[in-house]
């Protein structure tokens, strides 16, 4: 599960050490300006030292802020959240565990996703669901049926043959369409699952002092603050999306009708008319699990271009989106 | 207003809002059950919702984006008299900056709602005849009945944009479910095969008599396909129509806090327009779907309806029932009569699939996609939701 904690990154060390070093490299550059009496370099120092400061202010700015995100309980919001709507509840209250903050509650809202698409050891979810409904059908196409109605039918066997489940072949195809779409949400949740352990994980230790680290030296203060504004935009932002999600998802999937359960019209046998309801079912899963993403990457990539303006660089997100 | 009284104003107001709801209620960190008691003139909405909230505004997202930017103008005259007090001019300048964007935002909060009320309580019934949307102008027996007040007939233009769409999903449904109930007995009949032996096997013949049904089953079968496609595209509908008041109530107040801020506000522009785009656009498109088709897929008339409503192609598909009787096929030419029939079958289906379910709806969201952009670039955001687009 993806975490939110600054204390086992050690990233507070990286970046103390990165800047620390870039204090080193201006003072020599510092000492050899002055030794070679030039005032430019001087200048140029004092300069490099002002944009050492400006990490060292940024840092600590985003360190708060992934302090004080880290210690948000999401289990506040979702009980204002559902203040207003009754019908259908925005989440379930017991959705999330108490003092879940915004990883909790994103990694939850994912694994909650898997198992309602999926599903888990306790109900079959959608793709399990279309795929018993979909065994049934191939089965009942392959049947055949022989009756020999006269009494002397085994010197003399005159009778009929009828396979019945023949037409259930032109249904298959739309619940093979079904089942396409639902392993497409399938990996598309567990594709955004690794990316917030990515983000959890990797964004922290790797993006954000490295990005730290590139901030302070010269020449390389824009790839510095794209890596930094990169590495924010997942730590921050992509949890808290995905948070929102869950509480636009909600409704989505608890009111898709279960395949084999009233008001639904398919049997469990496979039999009756399924095709609406397994539609459904897969156009529900693509709107959480593809609209939804596709909508969240566009926002993710505002967010970055203007966290990457605010580091002094650019950073364009938008072929994240392309993932989808 | 003076930037200094509206300094003081502002955290007054937040603190006289936020005196209802905060702090009596709590969730205990242990058990994790509600404890502590509401005051007077607010109430803990149910047993498991740790919060008390004032009663007239819970919910609204004119009063949560107010609520918001109100504290957004309280922390930005802190930060503003910090300034002064450390006497930072150019600190100053840029707080006055950030202070003239949330005023903005204010304004523009102001002119949404006013708009809402005036498209709702004024330009909707003036216009509601010119446009054929009163109650006479829907079927009887649709579910569209339901979205005109009862008293003074106006209507209410996300709930008709609901109702029209759970209208066409059901129509949809009752297509499939005959089709399939049609291919299942096509099938089976077409299957059956007579034989006779004799001389112990010697001699025999055997005959499928109506092998010939074979040559729909495609036909039946893409026609499925089409179905189940165009019950997609319903249902998504039925879900964006669902989730617009979702998006007004989460995504506009934070839309309208983050465009305030200026390192997020392209963010907050994007979640604006969105919002904005989902409650507003997309329904009138939807509503704009029925004038377009109401004349072709609806009829007043209900005495005779098939599918709840009377329309012109209600004959579309008929009580069909083919069957076979050993070496005879029965109620096969009806079947192929109804499947061949162009006027009657095949032009109506591909008016309802392709025109009504899947291309209609697929244009609605581009028209709100395109209005996103738009709209976004606008407020100052610039998004690219080509992405979004190809998902539609």
């Amino acid at each position: 599960m993806a975490y939110c904690t600054l204390g086992i990154t050690g990233v507070s060390g990286l970046i103390g050490l990165s800047v620390m070093l870039s204090i080193f490299v201006i003072s020599l550059i510092f000492m050899l300006g002055r030794a070679m009496r030039s005032s430019t370099i001087e200048a140029w120092v004092k300069l490099e030292l002002y944009q050492v400061l400006a990490t060292i202010l940024f840092v600590s700015g985003s360190m708060f802020f992934i302090g004080i995100f880290c210690s948000v309980d999401v289990t506040f919001f979702s009980d204002y959240i559902n203040l207003g709507v009754v019908d259908p509840a925005l989440i379930d209250p017991a959705m999330f565990p108490v003092n879940a903050n915004m990883f909790d509650a994103s990694s939850d809202y994912l694994v909650w996703l898997q198992n309602n698409i999926y599903g888990s050891s306790t109900q079959p979810g959608f793709y399990l669901q279309v795929k018993s409904v979909l065994m049934k059908w191939e089965v009942q196409a392959s049947k055949s049926e022989f009756n020999c109605p006269g009494e002397f039918c085994l010197m003399m066997p005159n009778g009929w043959s009828i396979d019945p489940g023949t037409g259930f072949y032109t249904k298959l195809n739309a619940g093979y369409a079904a089942l396409q779409a639902l392993i497409i949400s399938m990996l598309s949740v567990s594709s955004l699952r690794f990316m917030l352990e990515y983000a959890s994980a990797g964004a922290l230790l790797i993006l954000f002092p490295i990005g730290a680290f590139f901030r302070s030296i010269p020449y390389m203060r824009g790839f510095g603050g794209a890596l930094m504004a990169l590495a924010l935009t997942l730590y921050l932002a992509l949890p808290f999306i995905l948070f929102v999600n869950a509480l636009v998802a909600y409704p989505v999937i608890t009111g898709t009708p279960n395949l084999f359960a009233p008001p639904s019209t398919c049997s469990s046998d496979g039999s009756g008319a399924c095709i609406v309801p397994i539609a459904q079912q897969a156009a529900s899963a693509s709107f959480v699990t593809v609209f939804l993403p596709a909508l969240d990457f566009i926002l993710l990539a505002a967010i970055g271009r203007d966290l990457a303006r605010l580091f002094g660089s650019e950073l364009d997100l938008t072929g994240l989106s392309q993932l989808v | 207003m003076n930037f200094r009284k509206l300094a003081v104003i502002a955290p007054v107001l937040v603190l006289l809002v936020l005196a209802g709801c905060l702090g009596f209620v709590q969730r205990d960190a242990g058990t994790g059950e509600c404890i502590g008691t509401c005051p007077f003139g607010t109430h803990q909405p149910s047993p498991t919702t740790c919060a008390c909230v004032p009663d007239q505004w819970s919910g609204d997202w004119v009063v949560l984006s107010a609520l918001l930017l109100l504290t957004l103008i309280f922390l930005i005259s802190i930060f503003y008299m910090l300034a002064t007090a450390l006497e930072m001019p150019y600190l100053q300048m840029q707080i006055k900056d950030e202070y003239a964007q949330a005023i903005v935002s204010l304004i523009f909060l102001v002119a949404l709602a006013s708009m809402l009320w005036s498209i709702n309580n004024v330009l909707l019934p003036g216009l509601a005849g010119t446009f054929g949307l009163t109650l006479t102008d829907v079927p009887g027996g649709s579910h569209m009945e339901a979205a005109f007040d009862p008293i003074s007939g106006v209507m209410d233009p996300m709930a008709f944009a609901k109702e029209y769409t759970q209208d066409i999903t059901d129509a949809l449904s009752h297509f499939t479910a005959d089709l399939e109930g049609i291919a299942l007995e096509v099938g089976a009949a077409s299957s059956v095969s007579t034989y006779c032996q004799i001389l112990g096997g010697v001699l025999g013949f055997s005959i499928v008599p109506c092998s010939y049904l074979n040559s729909t089953m495609g036909t039946l079968g893409l026609l499925l396909n089409a179905l189940y496609a165009a019950s997609i595209a319903m249902w998504a509908q039925a879900m964006l129509l669902k989730l617009a008041g979702t998006f007004m109530i989460l995504l506009l107040p934070l839309g309208v806090l983050l465009r305030s801020l200026r390192f997020t506000r392209s963010a907050g522009g994007a979640l604006i327009a969105i919002a904005v785009g989902f409650y507003l656009i997309y329904p009138f498109m939807v509503i704009a779907d029925y004038s377009f088709i109401k004349s072709d897929v609806f009829m007043p008339d209900s005495a005779t309806a098939k599918y709840g409503y009377t329309h012109v192609y209600d004959t579309a598909i008929k009580e069909l029932s083919v069957n076979h009787d050993l070496g005879a096929c029965t109620g096969d030419g009806d079947y192929i009569s109804m499947l061949t029939n162009r006027e009657a079958f095949i032009e109506p289906m591909a008016y309802w699939i392709i025109i009504v379910s899947i291309l209609l709806p697929v244009m609605n969201l581009l028209v709100t996609l395109t209005f996103i952009r738009w709209f976004a670039s606008a407020i100052g955001s610039e998004i690219e939701v080509g992405q979004l687009a190809r998902v539609a």
